[in-house]
């Protein structure tokens, strides 16, 4: 007995999140294909948020099972990997209130995907498994192992319980089930000719100044610059309010993006943080707020204090 | 005490700080500019500060070094003792802060940083101008120096359009369009090489309409005056007369004034405005405000964003908290909400509170 049908046996469904190591598109396509159609005869609803070019293969392979299958743009949703959780809950609040079965195929990680924004991916895949916590999803994690480094896919053993090559599904054996035992990929340092400031209450207005500066003579168009200054503000308000009343500001150029970094004493507890879409009238939504407008964010904490790094591209 | 330099004066440019206190301690004027000058390269301490690269010419109309100034900074009229002060054009500390809001900080910001772009660009050519230009009027008898500020001219206008070309878009968002500035640098640049003066100052003050004429006068002017276009594109005298008015209008109480936030509140029907920077620095005593202003009564409040210059996510909450209180009997109706903070309300999930109304007008900034 596979391992797919011994788990339907379970009396109440659970998430599964699975890593899919394939070779090349091909292999994707037809494992893709299967998870799905499975998916479909058992009348579960199904996403696929996946890159552009996959998702045109699976949905010819799909023929016309593919109208009965929701797709995302990955490229678009997990540009910053912050923001597809929220979607992956969003999908699973409105197909299965009941906790019925859904499934999904999720992309975050590309070849072409840069430094930080693979960072960002790891962090994301290790979050998944406490997100997806109480939901019925089963979710394919697609990793191309000839286009993805070795320490790419030595990260998806540790972040995924499971995994499959498409066939047959097996425990992962490097799975870290504790989000604290995956440290987070190191930020890089920040320039030595960052701007620095350091800030309180009564000079949030001047560290808002210092950015919109910066981003105005990067280049930015103002309505971005805007969305940088105000995300820039709640990463600093959570210093005042919650890493002790006091935090420094840094901020430089790069040559596609203007980037800027909060730091302070206080230490983030909620690993969710920024992920959880805000509803009761006090819950925390700055980091929310940032993730929504910023390219990319990546927050470290630890015993030494938190890093709250902002980036915005400059166009 | 030094002997004030004249051109300098002339240019707007006051660098006398130890007449400045003196002149301070008799009666301080509202619109005295509260910066430090001479402007340095970095200088940030203002929010509506507009650098503007500047060279100033001595008694013999040679270039000197340039300098810095900011656009809004002005002469202030002398007072019996003959004494001027550096005046800021926008106001006071309040008349900044609405032109602020009015402008959008963050275009303020990329105008700024346009203008310094810009003036870097064309420096080196601004300079051989000024140079050329002195020549010409130390000889006046003469027309071969003309032939010297011609293409310099045409250099400088071919640098001018390439700018505008390249920025096309960030001219676009603060309300600079390429065309209409092209027009004016050139009217600006052709006015100043037909005029008889060395500074740009002088030829502005005359708004172009008066290009004097006579036998120094090394080039044609400009075919239309350039009043309109500039105060079309640049602004700053359309909307100061409003702000004027709202600033000083009587029958408001004051509800918050701290921090660099203001929440007011018209006696006559109970309509609020906040003005300036809702952060975390302030963000506590407006909450205690609106609260206290929405409390008894039903029917609607108004609430008036036109002179908002940022508002954080707690500023927001106080927003929904304030309509949730008038809800269901009344509404928090908005007005004047510029569209980044639309749309964090409506990230923050707060667009569709059912006592909270964002006006559609169209905001201010829009």
């Amino acid at each position: 007995m596979s391992a797919v049908a011994a788990r339907s046996l379970d009396l109440a469904p659970a998430a599964s999140h699975e890593a899919f190591l394939h070779r090349g598109d091909e292999e994707f396509v037809e494992g893709a294909a299967t998870f799905v159609r499975d998916g479909l005869e058992r009348g579960e609803p199904v996403l696929v948020m996946v890159t552009r070019r996959h998702r045109d293969q699976l949905r010819s392979a799909l023929r016309r099972d593919a109208a009965h299958v929701r797709f995302g743009d990955m490229e678009v949703v997990g540009a910053n990997p912050a923001r597809i959780i929220p979607t992956w809950r969003a999908f699973v609040d409105e197909a299965s209130p009941d906790g019925r079965p859904v499934r999904g195929i999720g992309e975050p990680i590309w070849p072409a995907r840069r430094d930080p924004e693979l960072a960002e991916c790891h962090v994301h895949e290790s979050l998944l498994n406490r997100a997806l916590e109480g939901t019925a999803l089963r979710l394919l994690c697609p990793y191309d192992v000839t286009g993805l480094g070795a320490d790419v896919v030595a990260r998806a053993h540790r972040t995924h319980p499971l995994l499959t090559d498409g066939d047959a599904v097996r425990p992962s054996a490097h799975f870290e089930d504790d989000f604290h035992a995956v440290p987070p990929p190191d930020l890089q340092a920040p320039p030595p000719d960052a701007h620095t400031l350091r800030f309180e209450a009564d000079t949030l207005g001047a560290a808002r100044r210092v950015v919109s500066s910066l981003a105005a003579h990067a280049g930015m168009r103002s309505p971005r610059i805007a969305d940088l200054a105000m995300a820039a503000n709640e990463a600093a308000t959570n210093s005042v309010r919650h890493g002790g009343g006091v935090g420094t500001l840094l901020a430089w150029t790069e040559p596609d993006r203007v980037v800027c970094e909060v730091r302070d004493g206080g230490r983030i507890e909620e690993p969710l943080v920024g992920r959880i879409r805000p509803r009761g009238a006090s819950d925390a939504r700055g980091l929310w707020l940032a993730n929504a407008l910023c390219d990319l964010v990546q927050i470290r904490t630890g015993e030494q204090g938190s890093v709250v790094r902002l980036h915005m591209r400059r166009d | 005490m030094a002997i004030p330099d004249p051109v300098r004066r002339t240019h707007g440019l006051i660098a006398d700080r130890e007449e400045l206190s003196a002149e301070a301690s008799g009666g301080d004027r509202a619109d005295r500019c509260p910066c430090p000058r001479p402007f340095t390269a970095d200088f940030d301490g203002c929010p509506a500060y507009q650098p503007v690269s500047f060279i100033g010419t001595d008694s013999l109309s040679r270039p000197l070094r340039p300098s810095v100034t900011c656009r809004h900074l002005t002469v202030g009229a002398a007072d019996r003792a003959g004494r001027f002060y550096p005046r800021c054009g926008l106001g006071g500390e309040r008349e900044r802060t609405l032109w602020l809001a009015s402008a959008g900080p963050e275009r303020v910001a990329v105008m700024a940083a346009l203008q310094q772009e810009f003036d870097a660009a064309t420096l080196a050519l601004r300079q051989q101008l000024f140079a050329a230009k002195a020549d010409i009027l130390a000889r006046p008898a003469t027309t071969a120096p003309a032939e010297r500020l011609r293409p310099l001219l045409d250099e400088f206008l071919a640098t001018a359009r390439r700018f505008v070309e390249t920025h096309a878009g960030r001219l676009a968002d603060v309300g600079l369009p390429g065309p209409e500035l092209l027009r004016l640098i050139e009217d600006w640049a052709r006015t100043w090489a037909s005029s008889r003066d060395s500074g740009l100052d002088q030829v502005r003050r005359r708004g172009g309409t008066s290009v004097p004429t006579g036998p120094a006068q090394p080039l044609p002017g400009p075919s239309t005056p350039v009043v309109a276009a500039e105060r079309q594109l640049l602004g700053r005298p359309v909307r100061r007369g409003e702000a004027r008015a709202t600033a000083t209008a009587a029958g408001e109480a004051v509800l918050v004034d701290r921090h660099g936030l203001r929440l007011l509140q018209r006696c006559s029907d109970g309509r609020l405005r906040l003005e300036g920077e809702v952060d975390a620095a302030g963000v506590d005593a407006l909450a205690a405000a609106l609260d206290r202003a929405t409390a008894g009564g039903d029917g609607d409040r108004h609430l008036d964003l036109g002179g908002l210059l940022f508002c954080d996510i707690a500023g927001l909450r106080a927003l929904a908290a304030a309509a949730g209180r008038l809800a269901p009997q009344g509404r928090l109706v908005v007005h004047g909400m510029p569209p980044h903070l639309r749309r964090a309300l409506d990230i923050a999930g707060w667009a569709g509170l059912p006592g909270l109304v964002v006006s559609a007008e169209e905001s201010v900034r829009a």
